[in-house]
């Protein structure tokens, strides 16, 4: 495949940034939501 | 809101949400159905973006960044006037719900990184197609600029004060920054620019992409759509939780400065 390495450096940029982001938010939400009752969670 | 010394202990004691390892506090079957559907998109997305779509006939194998780069921009619009539209109903509707602000800033900060994304592989793209990383062209300086503004927008929302505080001057500024989205998707338009017009989404319904290229595009459309749903849900929530955090700290402070008063 021509262009490769610039190809490659979008998809796994792009993927990492997301997954990064995700982490970084299920680990914020386990943070700020271990000491919270689950009847005070609206969406549950 | 006070809160009692015998609900504090309670608190302190450890009586969370108890949930399973791979159950979050801001998690719900609706969420974990959303999140699958986006891992298995985003197995779509790399099988037909790197594998099944065809090579361009101008561009050659490089058009395999569209099926990342736009669908980016996109959600990075998206999220924008979500933030907008929810910036109005806090202002406008009555009872002032701050979970519209809470929608707002969540969807802000989830456009902030998809419109990042966009300014990357943006970049890279024009590299393999005019030779530069980054040119001062109409489109890319008014997306980096929308970028900016929208940093300066999450950095509003970190000011401090009230939640109703935070809320009211976010909305505002959340109202006047959806405004540059018609500026940077017409700026092809309005002034000369290196950057090619739309291929999709035109005003006069014209379509200039092989049948598997739109079929690439729009798995990576419906995937980021998924993703942005899933970020948004998940990240209002954990707002939520800083919120309530917030207001739990506060209530200590002042059930500390009564017992000093009374003690």
């Amino acid at each position: 495949m021509d262009d490769a390495g610039f190809i490659f450096a979008c998809y796994g940029i792009t993927i990492g940034a997301l997954v990064a982001y995700t982490w970084f938010l299920l680990r914020r939400a386990r943070r700020t939501g271990s000491d919270v009752h689950s009847e005070d969670l609206p969406w549950t | 809101m006070t809160v009692t010394a015998e609900q504090l202990n309670e608190v302190s004691a450890g009586g969370g949400v108890a949930s399973h390892r791979w159950q979050g506090p801001t998690s719900t079957a609706f969420s974990r159905g959303l999140g699958v559907m986006t891992i298995v998109g985003m197995a779509w997305l790399l099988a037909f973006g790197l594998i099944f779509s065809p090579a361009d006939r101008v561009q050659g194998t490089s058009v395999r960044i569209l099926y990342i780069h736009v669908p980016t921009a996109w959600i990075a619009y998206l999220a924008f006037i979500v933030t907008g539209v929810s910036s109005a109903m806090y202002l406008f509707r009555r009872g002032h719900s701050l979970a519209w602000d809470r929608v707002a800033g969540a969807s802000a900060e989830v456009g902030v990184l998809f419109m990042g994304l966009t300014l990357i592989t943006g970049s890279l793209w024009g590299r393999l197609t005019w030779g530069v990383f980054w040119e001062w062209d109409a489109r890319l300086t008014t997306t980096a600029f929308l970028f900016v503004t929208y940093i300066g927008y999450l950095a509003v929302r970190r000011l401090g004060g009230s939640h109703h505080a935070r809320a009211r001057r976010s909305a505002v500024l959340g109202l006047l920054a959806v405004l540059e989205i018609p500026l940077v998707h017409f700026s092809v338009k309005l002034w000369r620019s290196l950057h090619q017009e739309a291929s999709v989404a035109r005003l006069n319904g014209d379509v200039e992409l092989d049948g598997l290229m739109l079929f690439s595009l729009l798995v990576g459309i419906v995937t980021f759509t998924l993703l942005y749903g899933w970020l948004v849900l998940h990240r209002q929530r954990v707002m939520y939780l800083e919120d309530q955090y917030d207001d739990r700290d506060l209530d200590v402070a002042l059930a500390e400065r009564q017992a000093e008063a009374h003690g």
